[in-house]
């Protein structure tokens, strides 16, 4: 029977840096998704084939959810990047948990199965870091916009003792924003995995499929509301203080 | 604090390790995917709006052309309506001049036939009466020969009055 773990296993190190199973499937996600945008760029052409087609929908579909939250397009094309990036990587790291033989293979430690991939957001190593990118990258955004003593002066500002006080607060919550984005990926697509395996161990075949369905809907749900976030904030972020 | 990281299994080292290959994987897809795929887009939304734009330009040449030629069809056949008009107007106009030529003319040839039959009529009458002067001459003559004292010019010149007076356009016989 496979033990559970919060923390991802260590499979091998390389000079100092340990490799967890977690970030080798990372590194295997962003490197299928390097592949495809290469394989992708070779034949990316005016008039599109069905791959590009189905690139360009989307990247359409994605511009038009945040036209609706930046009301501009040139924004939209702006910030696109970093909010379909948080998306498709974050979408393929929870899908990744539930393609069969994942979790399983692997090798045995001191009786105990160490699996090769475990999902990236299974992991608060890869949640923490993408929640302080998006974090860190919705203040760049935002200094780019307004400047930088513009920006930090919503948070630190000595015009009335309220406003300092609301300003520190708003401080604080960039660094608590961190904790929720990663928890709360961290704890769906961890829970997520747990369930799936307690649910394949008491009630094998059948019983787990709605499971295994319902664990495709918040992978995708939980990879959605981590890009509209990110995304919201930027928003807010981005705009001049009288806005915040 | 640090127990506790250890059990979520927070490693400074993974953490950075993640957030670089996720950096990696942002900056690769950014280059090579978002902006030659949003460039390509954008150019082809752009040649859309142009060959909209272009297309409906053309319509518009085209209902123009369509207007210029039904103005100028009707232009046309106004003006080729006027030409006949005119055209019959001219003939009509010509016709009366040819007629009234016409009829001068043969109103002349018909003054010169009469005034040439009235000459030789005269010419005629001329003769006649220059041989009647001589046959009454002649006759006078025979007469005088007979008795002169009876002979007078007077009943000679009596006898010409009366010829003329007989005779139609007489006057011109003293002209002749």
């Amino acid at each position: 029977m496979p033990e559970i773990h919060i923390r991802a296993e260590e499979i091998l190190t390389i000079g100092p840096f340990p490799v967890t199973n977690s970030l080798l499937a990372s590194f295997l996600i962003s490197g299928l998704m390097v592949a495809a945008t290469f394989f992708m760029r070779k034949k990316m052409a005016f008039i599109p084939g069905k791959i590009q087609n189905f690139f360009e929908m989307i990247v359409e579909d994605i511009l038009k959810l945040m036209d609706s939250v930046l009301t501009d397009r040139k924004l939209s094309e702006k910030y696109l990047p970093l909010v379909a990036t948080i998306f498709l990587f974050v979408l393929a790291s929870n899908w990744l948990g539930l393609i069969p033989g994942v979790g399983a293979v692997g090798f045995k430690e001191n009786g105990v199965l160490k699996a090769f991939l475990r999902p990236p957001s299974s992991d608060l190593n890869f949640t923490i870091a993408l929640a302080a990118i998006a974090v860190f990258g919705v203040n760049f955004f935002a200094v780019l916009a307004l400047g930088f003593k513009k920006h930090f002066s919503k948070f630190f500002t000595l015009r009335n003792p309220i406003f300092s006080f609301v300003g520190l607060i708003e401080f604080a919550s960039e660094f608590i924003k961190i904790i929720s984005f990663s928890f709360r990926l961290f704890g769906n697509i961890f829970a997520g995995k747990v369930l799936l395996l307690i649910v394949g161990f008491l009630v094998p075949y059948f019983i787990p499929l709605p499971f295994l369905f319902l664990e495709i809907f918040i992978g995708f749900i939980q990879a959605f509301i981590f890009a509209i976030l990110t995304l919201v904030f930027i928003a807010m972020a981005v705009q001049p203080e009288s806005a915040h | 604090m640090s127990e506790l990281l250890h059990q979520l299994g927070i490693d400074w080292k993974l953490l950075l390790s993640q957030a670089v290959n996720f950096l990696v994987l942002l900056a690769v897809l950014t280059f090579f995917l978002y902006r030659p795929l949003l460039r390509i887009m954008r150019e082809r939304r752009q040649k859309i709006e142009l060959g909209m734009r272009g297309a409906e330009e053309a319509e518009h040449i085209i209902a123009q052309a369509e207007d210029t030629k039904k103005q100028k069809i009707a232009a046309a056949e106004g003006q080729a309506l006027s030409i006949i008009s005119s055209a019959e107007k001219e003939a009509l106009k010509q016709k009366e001049q040819l007629i009234l030529e016409a009829r001068s003319k043969s109103d002349a040839l018909l003054e010169e036939a009469a005034d040439v039959a009235e000459r030789r009529l005269i010419e005629q009458l001329s003769s006649l009466l220059a041989d009647a002067k001589q046959l009454i001459k002649d006759a006078i003559v025979k007469t005088v020969s007979l008795r002169p004292d009876q002979v007078d010019e007077k009943l000679i010149d009596q006898a010409v009055h009366q010829i003329k007076s007989q005779i139609p356009n007489s006057k011109h016989l003293f002209d002749v």
